[in-house]
């Protein structure tokens, strides 16, 4: 007898002849090539009985199996979660009526223009109050009080309305040649 | 989770291709002979994945969870098939015709066959631990690379406890009774 007939023997007594069925993280573990705590246990079991010898076998061939599907199944939801997001940026970026939307613009600008002229900061002093309550009653108009300052003091003011008007030199000369 | 149809026909398709693989490992692994049907297999595991990716699709993601799901799966039809009672075979018919017909015990099959298995079994049961894991791995037909790595030492480490192992075992096998053990395989 050779030792082909003799593993042959030897599978074929042990096939049958399973007292107890293997832990499939410790399978799993053997299959990994990872030593656990009761790989030594598991490793006897698997050199004992047929069945789980064939179980090691099966689960080994069965990982290279197992990581393409994993990754098949993650590309299918990447891709499916890709598509979902172009659409969305598809619908926004794609404006259905242009005049809309620069009228939404336009309302937009006003809203924020006028909010801006509303919220303009104004400090309320006691100071400030005091004064206007004491100026309110006399100073009337302050631009006919001060053509009123202008005229008596002789001070000059602003140079555009204290300026002579000088005839229009292009009617003039018209007129003078 | 809710899965939208697109998604839902291509992740049917994936696992559907995965069910026909696994279909296959076990049929060419023999463990068919284990009293279960590979085609159920196929199914359970398909059904077992798709919930699980309704429930975690990231879980089932990793490779160790399917190899799990698969495993547990074959395991618990192995168990479900022990449970079972056996079905008692057919009797021959009343005229006398033979219902099966018996193959002719070979060698294997005989008394002395199982003569045979206990007197390697004794003498390998006087091996050291080591070298005794190493020749019963070596003789249910895994390489000496995968010994090694199952026993976590190197390749040539585990032809070594092999070798010794198996020469232990042909001087016990000779004192037996047993005959000379040709070394070729």
């Amino acid at each position: 007898m050779n030792v082909r007939e003799i593993a042959n023997l030897y599978r074929r007594h042990t096939r049958h002849d399973h007292a107890a069925l293997p832990e499939v993280d410790a399978l799993l573990t053997l299959a990994d090539g990872e030593t656990g705590t009761h790989d030594e246990r598991t490793l006897g079991d698997v050199g004992r009985y047929g069945l789980q010898a064939d179980l090691l076998r099966f689960a080994r061939d069965l990982a290279p199996e197992s990581a393409r599907l994993g990754v098949h199944l993650e590309q299918a939801f990447d891709q499916r979660s890709a598509t979902h997001r172009g659409d969305r940026h598809a619908s926004r970026a794609t404006p259905r009526r242009p005049w809309l939307r620069a009228a939404g613009a336009v309302a937009a600008g006003l809203i924020v223009a006028i909010s801006v002229w509303t919220s303009r900061p104004e400090r309320v002093t006691p100071q400030v109050v005091a004064a206007k309550a004491t100026t309110a009653g006399n100073t009337g108009d302050r631009i006919f009080a001060a053509l009123e300052r202008k005229g008596a003091t002789g001070q000059s003011g602003d140079r555009i309305f204290q300026g002579e008007f000088a005839p229009d030199r292009i009617f003039s000369s018209t007129s003078g040649g | 989770m809710s899965i939208d149809p697109a998604l839902r026909q291509r992740l049917h398709q994936l696992l559907a291709d995965y069910g026909t693989k696994v279909r296959g490992l076990i049929e060419s692994h023999g463990i068919g002979q284990y009293g279960i049907d590979p085609a159920d297999i196929e199914q359970e595991v398909r059904i077992r994945l798709w919930k699980a990716l309704e429930r975690d699709r990231n879980a089932a993601f990793h490779t160790s969870y399917i190899q799990r799901v698969v495993l547990t799966t074959v395991i618990d039809a192995i168990r479900a098939a022990n449970a079972r009672p056996h079905e008692p075979l057919p009797e021959s018919d009343e005229s006398g015709a033979t219902a099966f017909i018996e193959p002719a015990p070979g060698p294997e099959r005989t008394a002395s066959g199982v003569e045979d298995f206990d007197r390697i079994m004794a003498c390998m049961a006087e091996l050291p631990e080591r070298r005794r894991k190493a020749v019963a791995l070596h003789l249910q037909g895994f390489s000496l690379r995968e010994i090694g790595q199952f026993s976590g030492t190197s390749e040539e480490a585990a032809r070594k406890l092999l070798d010794r192992g198996m020469e232990a075992l042909r001087e016990r096998l000779a004192v037996t009774g047993f005959g000379e053990v040709d070394e070729r395989t």
